[in-house]
Parts: structure tokens; C-alpha cells; sequence
């Protein structure tokens, strides 16, 4: 028995040495950001953090926004050749369910962030917080899917007191309405969810393509929400809360933008490759 | 813990190395194992006869592939080296107790192009086979047995920079205490011998979010020896397994999309015995109805192993 033992225990020692290494070697990178400001036309507008937002509506209202708030719940990467049966599901599922109830957040996958996060328009304008890291396949990408959705209890940046639970948006503030001097109070919220597809632009605004390879692995995204055309088709005198709600949602997804940047390895955030 | 290039491919040669060189190490034993069953028939690890105080050391280097997901969406691939050191010893006639301890090695590749390797001890397992018929005492024919073990979670399981837990298909452990129960049964006809055993895993909640399907493994061969020294050895084995489950405890469960399912594989041996009380086998494994749901594609798996009576 001593030799049996004595192979056992060297065997053991073997096994040990051969436990816990490990190594990561890195391969396409999209970091992804959001951020927002006025919007197009009010580029020398910056409004610090907390700072209650005036906004001319094209109803000629006058408005003091105290708070908005909207979820950010998925982000969809486009393949510029989107395969044909994705693309007519798609098609078929935006031609069936034009307007949907939001719904319980899915995974993360590496083309999809399905996280929810809460995007605070009352916040510092133009400061892009990280939302994720995606790792999606090399390849030309062309743009995003970007959807409000409900708030679920993962969501980041929800607020405290509940506000925000189970719902995509929330925005509160008061109006004058044109020619009087009266200001009213107003307050939209929805569950409802909505989607925009988004093609590329560079930060010129030229439109443009993702490339991921070998040779250009990393990038960034930055996901601009401009919000000063937020009430804009909204008569805020005669509210119809459920249609004025969901025109909030549509108005700040139709004013959004996203833009591609290629990242150099020395460029890339903290804990990057 | 991570280790450079050069280290990480070194650790597991050396360790693998060490336990050959373990494997291979002579003994004063003199007993002869199948003089002492008194069936000439060669077995690999796991389908031994039983007699008092047999001793039986195992190791197996097993090399297999896998893959998950959907192509240019979510794919990743696995290519998986495991080593197991096993030790078995029957206290009594009736009964046999067994441990094995691996170590594994992965690499995986995801959509992105990105790797990972790691190598790392994987789930100890404890069984305990309790042989409740056999036919006559001593070269019996005919061995029913039931099993009752224990995967325990030694393996240390992979967590993101944000503190979760990665995918349970990247970790090499289950990260639960799973029991297991089954029954054997071995038929010894020489030159035939017959060996049929039928487990079911029954995974807790893991100290992850979450938890594995049940599963129940197959194991059905034939063998015929040659001489003796060689034996020819056909099995099919099976898995039926539910789906793993996702979100455990928190009230949004999900099934993992492509997780569960049913694989059968074809598996053919080469059985052979250098040495008294040492056995060798080559194992092919071959899928040859892929059930599995979901994108989930298993590939070939070749495993080499060596038993040793003490």
C-alpha cells in the first residue's frame, strides 16, 4: 500500500498544479454610452444637473421641465446584411404589435443590452454615462434598435421612492399656455413600450458604418437623446394621458442619434482591453 | 487567478504529467484483481467486480468540444480537456466507495473572437455502489447494484467584473450539492460482458442564480475479449436533461434557451492490459442523435483511461 499511496499523493500534488490559471485574450469591443441634451438647433445650450429645463413647444407653450425621466431598455446592434428571416419576423412583429406593454427584461447578449437603464433628463446635459460593453461578432454593422421600456426592479438608476417602477417614462413640470399668464402643472407617465431604428452618423452627423475586425476591434457608441421637441404635438391645455404619453416617448426616441466612433487601444475606458 | 501564456499551457502539462507519471508507478501489490474476483474479464473503471478490500486507482484525460448558441448572434465554443484521478476500495464484498477529482481546462471561444482559458479543479464526486444480487459469491455472473453519490461543489465558479456570475455553460463546475441515485447492472459470460447503468443527477439551486435540469445518464455496453490482454468494447450512452433554469429565487425564473435535451452517443472501445492489474482504454465517443434544444451542437469525445488494482 505505500507506493499506491505515495502515487496518489503525487498525483494529488499534480492536480493541484495543474488548478487555477486563467487568461482572457479580447476580441471585438462596442462600449456603449448614453447621454442627452436640448437637441439639434440649441447646440449652445448646457443646462448643469438638476437644473429645471425651459422649453418653447411648437404649440408655442411655455414650459418648465422639474423632472423627466425615461428608460432606456434595449439596444439592438444592425447588421448591415440583416439575415432575411430576422429581418421579416421583425417586420412582422412591428406590423402586429405596433405599440406594446412593456415587458420583463431579457438577457444581455453580444448584439442585445436588454438592461434597462433610467436615462435622467434633468441631469448634467451631455454627460454620457456607460451603459455596457457589447462583444458582438466581427463584422459592418449599420445601426441600432433602441427601445423605451418599462422599468424593471434591475433597471440602473431607478429612482428610490417608486416613482418609476413598472413604468418607461415620467415627466413632470407646469406651462403657460400661449398668450395667458397662468401656469398649470403637468405630468405624463406611460408603460407603454416604443422603438427606433437608428443608422449611424459620425460625430459630424454624416452617416456612417460600424466596422468591427482583426485589424479595428474596438469602438464606441454614444447614444444622444435630445429632448426640446419632447411635448412638441402635444396640447397641453386639453391632455389625453394615454396618447400624450406615448407622443412624449415617440418625440424623445425620434430625436435621438447614434454615433460611432473607432476607439484606439490607448482611448479605450478603464478595464478595457 | 490569472497566470501568463507560458504558465497556463505549462500548469496543466506538468499536473498531467505528475499524474501519468502517478498512474504509471509501480507497486508491491501482487494481488492479482481478477484472480481475487475470479473473472478474467477486463473492466475499466466503474464496472469492476467487487471483492473485500480491492483498491482501485483511475485516471482519465478526456478531450471533447462543444458548442452553444446561434452562428454570428451568440455562438460560443468549448473545447474542454479533463483529467480525473479516481479512487475506489470495497470495505466489504457488498459494497464499493468511490471519489474522483478533476481538473479541467477550457478554452472557449465567443462571437466576438474573443478567449478564454482556464484551468481549474472541477466537482469532487463522491458514489457509493452497494451490490444488492448477485447471483454466486465468488465469479458471479449476474451483479445488480444500486448507486447513491454526490457531486460536491469544489469548483470554483467564474464571476464578472460586476460581481454576477458568468454563464453556467463557461463554468466548470455546477456550483450545488447534487445528488445522485441509479442502479447497475453487469452480466459476465466470458468472453462476453454486458454492463448497463442508469443515473439521475439531482441538482440543488447552485450559490449562483442558477440551477441545472435533472439529468439522467445512460451507460450500455458490450464487451468482447479477445485474449487476455484485449478486449473490444461497444457502448451507447445517453443524457436526458431538463432545461437549466435561470433567476432561481427570484420570481422571474427562466429556462436557459439552449440548455437541455436529449444526446445519445456511440461509443467504441479498445480495452487492454499491459501489465496484471493495470487496464487501459481507448473511448470514442460519437453523437449520433443530437436532441439537445435549442443551438446546442456536442462533438466528438475521445477519452483515454487507466485503471490500476492495488
Amino acid at each position: 500500500m505505500r507506493r499506491p499511496a505515495r502515487a496518489l499523493a503525487l498525483a494529488c500534488a499534480g492536480l493541484l498544479l495543474a488548478a487555477a490559471c486563467s487568461e482572457r485574450t479580447e476580441g471585438m469591443a462596442l462600449e456603449v454610452g448614453l447621454m442627452h441634451h436640448p437637441g439639434d438647433g440649441h447646440e449652445h445650450v448646457h443646462y448643469p444637473a438638476g437644473a429645471e429645463r425651459g422649453i418653447v413647444t411648437d404649440q408655442d407653450y411655455g414650459v418648465v421641465l422639474r423632472r423627466a425621466l425615461l428608460v432606456v431598455s434595449r439596444v439592438e446592434l444592425q447588421p448591415c446584411e440583416e439575415d432575411t428571416a430576422r429581418a421579416a419576423l421583425r417586420g412582422l412583429r412591428e406590423l402586429l404589435w405596433p405599440v406594446s406593454v412593456a415587458h420583463a427584461h431579457g438577457e444581455n447578449t453580444p448584439t442585445v443590452l436588454a438592461v434597462p437603464n433610467v436615462l435622467d433628463l434633468i441631469d448634467e446635459d451631455r454627460n454620457t454615462i456607460a451603459l455596457a460593453r457589447m462583444e458582438p461578432p466581427p463584422g459592418e454593422y449599420c445601426g441600432v434598435i433602441l427601445t423605451a421600456g418599462a422599468a424593471d426592479d434591475d433597471a440602473v438608476g431607478l429612482p428610490g421612492d417608486g416613482s418609476l417602477d413598472g413604468r418607461t417614462l415620467l415627466a413632470e413640470g407646469v406651462f403657460v399656455a400661449p398668450g395667458e399668464g397662468t401656469e398649470q402643472p403637468f405630468s405624463y407617465s406611460s408603460e407603454l413600450e416604443d422603438e427606433v431604428e437608428l443608422p449611424f452618423v459620425d460625430t459630424g452627423g454624416e452617416p456612417t458604418r460600424l466596422r468591427l475586425s482583426a485589424d479595428a476591434p474596438m469602438a464606441e457608441l454614444r447614444l444622444e437623446v435630445g429632448y426640446y421637441g419632447m411635448l412638441d404635438g402635444i396640447d397641453l391645455a386639453e391632455p389625453d394621458a394615454l396618447v400624450d404619453s406615448f407622443r412624449v416617448i415617440r418625440n424623445l426616441l425620434s430625436n435621438a442619434r447614434a454615433v460611432v466612433t473607432e476607439l484606439r487601444p490607448e482611448d479605450a475606458p478603464a478595464g478595457a482591453p | 487567478m490569472s497566470c501568463p501564456r507560458h504558465i497556463t499551457i505549462l500548469c496543466p502539462l506538468l499536473g498531467i504529467t505528475l499524474m501519468l507519471a502517478a498512474a504509471s508507478a509501480p507497486s508491491t501489490a501482487s494481488a492479482c484483481a481478477t484472480c481475487a474476483c475470479g473473472d478474467p474479464t477486463l473492466t475499466v473503471m466503474g464496472a469492476q467486480q467487487p471483492f473485500e478490500h480491492r483498491l482501485r486507482f483511475s485516471l482519465e484525460l478526456l478531450h471533447r468540444t462543444d458548442a452553444v448558441g446561434e452562428d454570428n448572434v451568440d455562438r460560443l465554443e468549448l473545447s474542454e480537456q479533463r483529467a480525473t484521478l479516481g479512487v475506489a476500495y470495497a470495505p466489504a464484498r457488498w459494497l464499493m466507495l468511490s471519489a474522483s477529482l478533476p481538473v479541467v481546462h477550457r478554452e472557449l471561444t465567443f462571437v466576438s473572437t474573443a478567449e478564454e482559458r482556464f484551468t481549474d479543479v472541477g466537482d469532487v464526486e463522491l458514489r457509493a455502489r452497494a451490490f444488492v444480487y448477485a447471483d454466486r459469491d465468488f465469479a458471479p455472473s449476474h451483479l445488480l447494484a444500486v448507486v447513491a453519490g454526490l457531486r460536491m461543489p469544489t469548483a470554483s465558479l467564474e464571476q464578472l467584473e460586476d460581481g454576477s456570475y458568468a454563464e453556467p455553460e463557461l463554468q466548470a463546475g455546477s456550483g450545488s450539492w447534487d445528488p445522485l441515485l441509479g442502479l447497475s447492472y453487469a452480466h459476465f459470460a466470458d468472453p462476453w460482458s454486458f454492463y448497463a447503468s442508469e443515473i439521475v443527477y439531482l441538482p440543488t439551486e447552485s450559490r449562483a442564480d442558477w440551477q441545472l435540469g435533472i439529468s439522467w445518464l445512460g451507460t450500455h455496453a458490450a464487451q468482447y475479449q479477445l485474449d487476455p490482454s484485449w478486449a473490444l468494447r461497444l457502448g451507447a450512452n445517453s443524457r436526458l436533461e431538463q432545461a437549466t433554469r435561470r433567476a432561481v429565487g427570484t420570481g422571474a425564473e427562466t429556462d436557459e434557451p439552449d440548455s437541455g435535451g436529449f444526446v445519445l452517443f456511440l461509443s467504441p472501445s479498445v480495452v487492454f492490459s499491459p501489465l496484471t492489474d493495470l487496464v487501459l482504454n481507448l473511448d470514442v465517443h460519437v453523437p449520433v442523435i443530437n436532441a439537445l434544444t435549442g443551438d446546442h451542437d456536442e462533438g466528438v469525445i475521445i477519452a483515454l483511461g487507466g485503471a490500476f488494482d492495488a
